[in-house]
């Protein structure tokens, strides 16, 4: 887990389905960053409390299966891990609003484009100034 | 600021020429309109035409200020009375305009100096993105020919782990996190050479199961199989099984013995013969 390149991020992908998932993986993957594939919100919080593994952004699917959403998991990013931006994707109408209070911009409306993802992980690393590591708590 | 008295004759004039230098605006016209006033007398005796067709007044740079037309001037020099004051405010109007004008083109600059700058700096950016996307798309090319591997594992930070390994090693790698995941992935992806499979996974099909119908729907993928238990699993059904904890390193040595890398010269024999 500690052999990447020191400049490569890390993007925790959430989506349960694995056929899209697997095509947006490889794709961000080809652009140069690591990255994690989770399948929930549950999958995702053990991967962001791996004290190893120092995830740059969650890019999830609002709708996965489990007690908790995309909107759930993205709350908690923000309580237990607030150096870490969340990118939400998904269909559901609410969703623009409710992604405002918890994201810095609207959802990806899916289907998405795998280079309007890109693009927009791009502008958030950017405008990130330090690279931020997750809390220990 | 001086001001210098043209005569303009047809569409040529001496630039190095400034003319009659006057103090101020009033008296180049006055001298504007005594010109007009010979030179039509002169006219009217020989009969001629004008050669002049306007009058021009310029700055100490020689920078035209205000353009005349011949017979303007002389019908105003006909009836001077009243006319000079009308024609100052009209020649300051003129200044004014002019000077408006050099803001606007001023104002036109700065803008298309700040365009110049955003076009260069989303050039840059464009450019970098393309090369971004080239070395994504040579990393996409080379990882085409790497074998592909399809892991099934349930426990996300071992899926991880086991996947980041065999990645390292020179493989590509799918992730499915349950058995029917990782049919959905061989339907659709006909490249996986082999499967590493939990045993237990949740969901209607384990890791057994998945096996079995690989065995029969997918011959030519090999299947290894892992467990942090003793499953009681025909040897048949499998072509290696790792108890957990698995050391990775050992796995990809087994890997190695089934599947190996193609370079792309190999690949286009294996397809052709495929082919054929």
């Amino acid at each position: 887990m500690n052999d990447r390149p020191d400049n490569q991020e890390i993007i925790l992908v959430v989506e349960d389905d694995v056929l899209i998932r697997m095509p947006i993986a490889q794709y961000l993957r080809d652009c140069g960053y690591k990255v994690i594939e989770a399948v929930n919100a549950d999958e995702a919080m053990t991967v962001l409390s791996h004290q190893e593994t120092n995830v740059d952004i969650v890019f999830s699917d609002i709708e996965i299966p489990g007690p908790i959403d995309g909107f759930g998991l993205a709350k908690w990013v923000r309580e237990h891990r607030p150096g870490i931006d969340v990118i939400l994707t998904g269909t559901v109408p609410r969703s623009v609003d409710a992604a405002k209070e918890l994201c810095d911009e609207s959802p990806i409306p899916k289907p998405y484009e795998a280079q309007a993802v890109h693009d927009h992980i791009r502008r958030l690393l950017a405008s990130r100034k330090e690279p931020r590591k997750p809390t220990n708590d | 600021m001086r001001y210098y008295f043209h005569l303009r004759m047809g569409q040529t004039i001496s630039p190095d020429e400034l003319g009659l230098e006057l103090p101020d605006l009033e008296t180049a016209y006055l001298e504007a309109f005594k010109a007009a006033q010979e030179m039509w007398s002169e006219l009217l005796a020989e009969r001629s035409d004008p050669l002049v067709r306007s009058f021009e007044i310029a700055d100490e740079h020689g920078q035209v200020l205000l353009t005349l037309p011949f017979r303007e001037v002389l019908e105003r020099a006909h009836k001077p009375t009243g006319t000079l004051p009308t024609l100052t405010q009209t020649l300051k109007a003129e200044l004014e305009k002019r000077k408006i004008l050099a803001a606007s083109l001023q104002e036109q600059i700065k803008a298309t100096r700040k365009t110049v700058e955003t076009t260069r700096k989303t050039l840059d950016e464009t450019s970098g993105l393309l090369a971004y996307t080239l070395r994504g798309g040579l990393a996409a090319a080379a990882e085409k020919i790497r074998p592909t591997i399809l892991v099934a594992e349930d426990e996300v930070l071992l899926r991880m782990m086991i996947a980041d390994q065999l990645r390292s090693a020179g493989y590509s790698v799918v992730e499915a996190a349950s058995a029917q995941e990782a049919l959905d992935v061989l339907a659709h992806c006909f490249d996986v050479k082999l499967i590493l499979s939990d045993v237990r996974m949740p969901g209607s099909m384990d890791g057994v199961g998945l096996a079995r119908l690989v065995r029969s729907e997918y011959p030519g993928v090999k299947v290894l199989l892992t467990s942090g238990h003793s499953p009681a699993i025909d040897a048949v059904e499998h072509d290696g099984f790792f108890p957990k904890p698995y050391d990775p390193a050992q796995i990809i040595i087994h890997i190695k013995t089934f599947v190996s890398e193609e370079t792309p010269a190999q690949r286009r024999v294996i397809a052709g013969s495929r082919e054929r």
